[in-house]
């Protein structure tokens, strides 16, 4: 009791210390939660976009499309009015269905063109499955006849103005070039930065008359109660499609996200990476703390020696120490973090603006990103900021408790 | 006397419908066998003009059948090879070191940023399989007296162009002009060769402008500077390795 009473006296004995080892301490920690919280934010939000806007929560395809799909083939399609899929879509948790058809095409201004995915739209459904509706910018939602609607991004880049009429050149099934000038009813302003830049929407028939496809439709995309069902859901109906022995084939949510999923958890790598560092950073400046007090401290090792005091009991005041520097520091950065984080949350963060409004790395965020809450994530940190503390103590401690009394008494 | 004048009149009129008779099937042949070149060597030059940017391409192309191999010699693009073989076209850059294959929408590119896509560079099979023909008119173009053909895609044909439409030099059997359409009936490109040579027996083009309707203020000029019919060509020219 009486070294630990030491001990913590000895915190309040060096204050400067204390508070710089502390505030080294509660700085990484404070980096560490707003960083996390960005990393949560951003990877909820990201999945919330593409789900809403590009995926829903569950696609119908041919299996070979599937293979393909990134390149938006013509080949392996479905049929619009298909009866597999009316009859599927009478499960309670299916709430909206809609088909679907993609492919690439040039965008062409009369000066310059831009490779763009084209996707034809079923115009009354559509809307119950992505609300493309709810963005738009400028103009009105897409309706039949040869209209069309583009993102802000690839308006602004090639110029048009809504009233004003695009030229889509693209290649039909046998490969030969068809165009489409189709006029300009409606601008979008997505919280998804590829739809804005890269999407252009037209009416599903004008698509299949354009591509002499007939009545076929790439995908065909769900929108079912929550999120969470499209697992379960998509086993049941690729049972269902096997036991008919059709080629057809489910995919969840999680399936459709794959690139971003795999894009989020390169992110998680970054923030060990991150973590690694902030834990370099702490153990050296306890480490730099604790020497420096050791080697100040010399002579009052010495002396404390000279009493009968063993090196284990100094190794465990310094140690004490040290955990007291970590439970302030931790304390200190857990504050400090939950109001960034709190901040965060509320305001959110430009992305462009940390970019310079150049690029968003390809996540799927136009607007600001705000910060998601981790409790755990507090929790954990608390307790590592302690342990960093503690175990970097150790060995500079030692090094103190085992100099010889005389010499440590008389080292000046 | 009359009997004669009438039996003589008749037997012109018979022998012009009979020269006049030749269909746009024969023209297209006649055509395609001035053009079409078992083999080549040919020294070119591209000027690209794009809204009033002028760049000039050399290049010198060695073709064999449906494969050709095309090295770029100006000093900016020195080293750049193309190899085509049937359907297939690899890349090569110096700078990369390294050998791309072009495939899918890359071939609808304009090759180093011409109006020439890849596709129209690849496109080697003669087109009377292809198409539908049909001589639309006859009119002169440049003081040349010319067929319009007009070529409709056959049904389930896979080619890039829906219909082309063709000034054909009535005598010479050298295409003068063409338009390329989509198959909504935009005009896309547009062909005009402003140069023909009788080299070796048979005409051949030596200045072709090309230019993109789509685009404003954009055309290409292939110009060819010399060229040499079945020359000999060393084994392994059109082989991977011989791109690097």
């Amino acid at each position: 009791m009486f070294l630990t009473k030491l001990a913590l006296r000895n915190l309040t004995r060096h204050k400067k210390r204390t508070v710089i080892t502390s505030l080294v301490i509660s700085f990484g920690i404070f980096i560490f939660l707003v960083s996390d919280s960005l990393m949560v934010g951003l990877s909820d939000m990201s999945l919330d976009n593409n789900v809403d806007l590009q995926t829903a929560h569950l696609q119908i395809m041919e299996e070979e499309y599937w293979a393909n799909k990134d390149e938006m083939p013509l080949d392996n399609l479905l049929k619009e009015d298909n009866k597999i899929i009316k009859e599927i879509s009478n499960n309670p948790q299916v709430k909206a269905y809609t088909p679907r058809l993609y492919f690439t095409a040039t965008i062409n201004n009369g000066r310059e063109d831009y490779p763009v995915k084209v996707i034809g739209i079923n115009t009354k459904k559509d809307v119950e499955v992505i609300k493309l509706d709810e963005y738009i910018l400028e103009g009105e939602m897409l309706q039949e006849g040869k209209f069309a609607i583009i993102g802000k991004g690839l308006s602004e880049l090639m110029d048009f103005r809504v009233n004003d009429y695009i030229t889509l050149l693209f290649k039909t099934k046998e490969g030969t070039y068809n165009t489409i000038d189709a006029k300009l009813i409606g601008l979008l302003d997505t919280p998804h930065p590829n739809i804005n830049k890269q999407n252009v929407y037209i009416p599903l028939l004008l698509g299949q008359n354009s591509l002499n496809t007939g009545d076929k439709v790439s995908r065909f995309l769900f929108n079912l109660e929550t999120r969470e069902q499209s697992i379960q859901l998509a086993e049941q109906f690729n049972r269902r499609f096997s036991q008919d022995g059709m080629s057809l084939k489910a995919y969840n949510w999680e399936k459709l996200s794959y690139e971003m999923l795999a894009m989020l958890k390169q992110g998680n790598i970054e923030n060990l990476v991150m973590l690694f560092i902030i834990i370099i950073l702490a153990t050296a400046g306890v480490i730099n703390t604790v020497i420096l007090s050791a080697l100040e401290r010399l002579e009052e090792i010495g002396m404390m020696k000279a009493l009968g005091l063993r090196a284990y009991e100094i190794v465990y005041i310094f140690v004490i120490e040290a955990a007291g520097i970590g439970i302030i520091g931790s304390t200190i950065g857990v504050i400090l973090g939950g109001i960034g984080v709190y901040l965060l949350k509320e305001v959110g963060i430009s992305l462009s603006m940390m970019t310079g409004g150049e690029t968003t790395f390809g996540i799927p965020i136009a607007e600001n990103i705000y910060g998601g809450w981790n409790p755990e994530t507090f929790f954990f940190i608390f307790i590592f900021g302690i342990l960093v503390s503690v175990l970097a103590s150790i060995l500079p401690a030692r090094w103190g408790a085992k100099k010889d009394p005389v010499k440590a008494l008389y080292h000046k | 006397m009359k009997k004669i004048i009438l039996l003589l009149i008749l037997i012109l009129i018979t022998f012009n419908t009979a020269i006049s008779a030749i269909t746009a099937e024969e023209v297209i042949m006649q055509r395609d066998e001035n053009e079409y070149v078992k083999s080549a060597r040919v020294e070119a030059t591209m000027i690209i003009n794009n809204s009033g940017r002028k760049l000039e391409k050399k290049m010198i192309s060695l073709s064999e059948g449906d494969t050709a191999l095309i090295e770029f010699t100006n000093p900016m693009d020195r080293g750049t090879k193309y190899l085509k073989r049937e359907d297939n076209l690899w890349m090569f850059f110096p700078d990369a070191e390294d050998v791309v294959k072009l495939s899918g929408h890359m071939l609808e590119q304009g090759m180093m940023g011409s109006d020439f896509s890849y596709q129209d560079m690849m496109e080697s099979e003669k087109l009377i399989d292809l198409y539908n023909f049909e001589i639309i008119a006859e009119e002169k173009h440049h003081d040349r007296p010319c067929y319009i053909i007009e070529a409709i895609k056959e049904e389930g044909a896979e080619v890039s162009y829906y219909r082309r439409v063709s000034w054909i030099d009535k005598e010479r059997f050298i295409g003068l002009k063409e338009e390329m359409y989509a198959e909504s009936g935009k005009l896309l490109k547009e062909v005009v060769v402003e140069e023909t040579e009788k080299i070796e027996g048979r005409w051949y083009p030596m200045r072709t402008v090309m230019e993109n309707m789509l685009r404003k203020d954009t055309w290409t000029a292939f110009i060819i500077d010399s060229i040499e019919f079945n020359p000999d060509i060393p084994e392994g020219t059109f082989s991977l390795e011989s791109l690097q």
